[in-house]
Order: C-alpha cells, then sequence, then structure tokens
C-alpha cells in the first residue's frame, strides 16, 4: 500500500488526517492581497480550548497539523500550542512569513516545536518588490537572513510565493533566489479573493503574459533541475492522481481548518462554517454535521462535473472553496479556472462564468 | 541477520511521528523527510512497541491475536523491527 493509496482511502473513508489551524489574524506584515478576512470578529480560541481540541484531534487519528494565521507566531501562546501539538505527535508544518524568527526563536521553534517544514512566503526576488507587497521596508533583507539562519540550524524550509503583476517580471530571478538559499520553492499562480468575497486583491493578479512567463521558467526550471522534459500529457497524469476516489478533493473528507474563533471549515479556502468549537467539540462535528455531509456529496458532484468537461476541466485545477469565496455557489466556474480551461484549448462546452 | 534480542525494548524515534489509520500505521520520518506505510501486522506491532512491551511479549500478542505460530510471528516482528530500526522510524530504549 503507497502513501498515495492511504490518501485516497482517507478521502473515501471520511478519515480525518489532516487540519489546519488559523491561530491568529494578527500579523507584523501588512500584504496588500492577504486573503484573510480581517472584519470578522468573534470570541477567541484560548489555551485551555485549544489544549482540548489538540487531545481531540489526536484520538481521531490526525497525523497532519499546520500552523498558520494572520502570523501564527503572533499568537500569545504559540509556542505553548506548538509544543503541546508536538508532544502528541503531530507531524507540523508552519506557515509563516519568516519575519520573526531570528535565530533565538528559530532555535525555539527547532527545539520545541520539532516541525516537519517551516514554510515561509516570499513576495518576489529583490527587496523592492517582496517591500512593496508586504508594505514593511526590510522585509525582505530579514527575510533572507532567517531563511540562511533556519537553514544553518537544521530547520527545513520551503518557500511559498503568490504570482502578482508586481513580482512577473522577475520569476525566474525569484527561482535563482529560492536556489540559492538551497530551499525549494512554490508558486501559487493564483490571487485569491479575499475570504469574504472581497475581490479587490485582484487588482495585482498576475496579466496573461505574466502567466506564460511563470510556465515557462517553471518548466526551464524543472528541466535543468531532473533533466525531463514535461509531462506530454498532463490530463493523463491527473486522471491517474484522481483515481481510485469518486471525489474531487479531501476537503471536509480527510482534512479540515478551523479559524481563531472556533469555526470549523472543510478547508482553509472553502469558507463556510460545518460547526463551531465554542458549541460543539471537533469530534462531535466530526461525526455528526450535517454540513459536512453537504460539502463531502458537494466534491463528488464537482468530479462529476469537471470530468463532464472533458481534459480542460481536468487541467482546470478548479477549486470549490475558491468557487464558493467568488460567487456563494462551490460548484460555479470562477475566472482564473475558467482560463485554464481556455489555456488548455480542450474547452468543448459553453461556460458560465461567474 | 537481526542482533535484536528478545528483551529489547524500542520506542518511535524523537524524530518520527506515527498514527494508526484504520488497519494500517504511518510513520513519517521528519529528518529524511519520508513516509513508511506498515500494513495492519506491522501497525500493531508498532502500537506494543509503543506500550514499552518487548519483542517476547510482542511475539506473544501476534500469536494471539492472529493465531499464528511463534516461529512466523518471531520472523516478521524480527524483520520489521529491524527494517523501521534502519529506516530510523524506532529506536532501542
Amino acid at each position: 500500500m503507497s502513501y498515495s493509496d492511504t490518501v485516497k482511502r482517507t478521502w473515501n473513508d471520511n478519515r480525518l488526517m489532516s487540519v489546519l489551524l488559523e491561530l491568529t489574524y494578527a500579523c507584523n506584515l501588512d500584504c496588500t492581497f492577504c486573503y484573510n478576512d480581517l472584519s470578522l470578529g468573534g470570541k477567541r480560541l484560548s489555551l485551555a480550548q485549544y489544549r482540548e481540541l489538540l487531545h481531540d484531534l489526536a484520538s481521531l487519528g490526525v497525523l497532519n497539523l499546520s500552523l498558520t494565521g494572520g502570523e501564527p507566531l503572533a499568537h500569545p501562546h504559540f509556542f505553548e500550542i506548538a509544543g503541546h501539538a508536538r508532544d502528541l505527535g503531530f507531524v507540523i508544518r508552519l506557515k509563516t512569513n519568516g519575519h520573526a524568527i531570528k535565530e533565538a526563536v528559530a532555535r525555539r521553534i527547532r527545539d520545541e516545536v520539532d516541525p516537519f517544514l517551516v514554510e515561509v512566503s516570499i513576495h518576489g526576488a529583490t527587496a523592492d518588490t517582496h517591500d512593496r507587497q508586504t508594505r514593511v521596508p526590510g522585509s525582505f533583507t530579514r527575510l533572507l537572513a532567517n531563511i540562511r539562519t533556519m537553514n544553518s540550524i537544521g530547520l527545513r524550509v520551503k518557500a511559498n510565493s503568490v504570482l502578482t503583476r508586481w513580482n512577473e517580471h522577475e520569476v525566474e530571478e525569484l527561482l535563482a533566489v529560492c536556489d540559492d538559499l538551497d530551499v525549494a520553492l512554490q508558486i501559487d499562480p493564483e490571487v485569491k479573493p479575499r475570504d469574504n468575497g472581497d475581490r479587490s486583491t485582484l487588482a495585482v493578479e498576475a496579466s496573461l503574459e505574466g502567466q506564460a512567463r511563470y510556465r515557462r521558467a517553471l518548466e526551464a526550471h524543472s528541466k535543468r533541475d531532473v533533466g525531463v522534459t514535461k509531462d506530454p500529457s498532463p490530463a493523463a497524469a491527473r486522471r491517474t492522481n484522481m483515481a481510485g476516489t469518486d471525489k474531487h478533493c479531501g476537503a471536509g473528507s480527510n482534512n479540515i481548518a478551523i479559524d481563531p474563533y472556533g469555526s470549523v471549515l472543510p478547508c482553509v479556502q472553502w469558507r463556510v462554517s460545518i460547526g463551531n468549537l465554542h458549541e460543539r467539540r471537533v469530534t462531535e462535528i466530526w461525526a455528526g454535521s450535517g454540513m459536512l455531509r453537504e460539502v463531502r456529496e458537494t466534491t463528488k458532484a464537482a468530479r462529476r462535473k469537471l470530468e463532464g468537461l472533458g481534459d480542460a476541466g481536468l487541467l482546470s485545477n478548479f477549486c470549490p472553496g475558491a468557487a464558493h469565496t467568488y460567487s456563494g455557489d462551490p460548484l460555479a466556474i470562477y475566472p482564473p479556472a475558467a482560463q485554464r480551461m481556455a489555456a488548455s484549448g480542450r474547452t468543448r462546452v459553453r461556460l458560465t462564468v461567474v | 541477520m537481526s542482533t535484536e534480542t528478545s528483551t529489547q525494548h524500542y520506542r518511535v524515534d524523537p524524530h518520527a511521528r506515527f498514527r494508526v489509520m484504520d488497519d494500517e500505521g504511518i510513520f513519517v520520518l521528519q529528518d529524511a523527510g519520508e513516509v513508511l506505510v506498515v500494513n495492519e501486522v506491522g501497525a500493531f506491532i508498532v502500537e506494543q512497541l509503543k506500550a514499552e512491551h518487548s519483542l517476547d511479549e510482542v511475539i506473544t500478542s501476534i500469536t494471539e491475536r492472529y493465531a499464528v505460530d511463534a516461529e512466523r510471528a518471531r520472523l516478521d516482528a524480527s524483520s520489521l523491527v529491524a527494517e523501521l530500526l534502519r529506516a530510523g522510524a524506532i529506536t532501542r530504549s
């Protein structure tokens, strides 16, 4: 049995495997396209509630725990929560902007949290571009220094970036910067609306030329790294990955997200509450939420819909959560997915785009 | 050839993580960045080791639970323990 088979089984059997905790929306940077809904309010989960939650998640057999925000290190009890998670045997991924992780903090993270991976956000190849995005002068220089520090003490670091109109001209340099730092880089080509549906963030989404440049840069980089050519049939590869399950994704089936106010969500992108930890424990929500059952059925409907669209549907990178954020309908094709379908050149049906 | 003694105890390596998922077990080897999946019997053995049972005690539990003879249980358990030690998933305690 391979790991990917195991993951598919968790989708099929509704076996909770991965949980993402948004600990706080507080942040020491001020990124222009941050997707968090900063107007969201409510009663924050207490440290005691986090402890109870982590015990419940361990009892459910959850393996992967992502700690994010906002900036997770801005939570006043970050180290207590993360250390407790470590003690309970979770595989911890820390998603951070990296700004606060100087040497002393990096050592605490290594010694008290022992994360599998620290994921940092990098927004450009130069200080001008990165700092324009974060709106904090000096943040680029500080991030690079902090990444080197983390590397030097044995933390595994990965960089995440979002392709925007501001950094699309330097995507090759960004790959080179990360090569130089010896960290893997993952670029999300899609700027998302904010979690409340506010589309003002899309003002900085990459141009079509920028998207094409990004694909060429990624292909050239991948050829140089591993000496292979691009998969001749990405749709076939996607079909292979999707075999053995009738769901489009694991949202609400093997993963959930939890916001700072206790709302439990099918995934970090799908912002519909399936229950709240101030009212019920996560074990009860997982076992008995009617909304969760609806979500699971929707992932099956999404699968059927995309398969009906042929290769274009498979190559759309469609996300029901993103669709829900765009229009309230998790099955509606939204603009970036439609763009990718059109780019695949195989769109056979006329689509209504929200 | 295994050099493990029957009274030896083991634990999950501090840099590895282990979870039982239904009828199989998953190790995440944090240092190597690898995942190792063990079958139902493997998961049972690891759970027994985590409960601080010696290899001999684990073998007895296997014979009771899976109705196999002791020699077969010893071979299977020793082989798995050796493999997990090599992979860095468990350590001697």
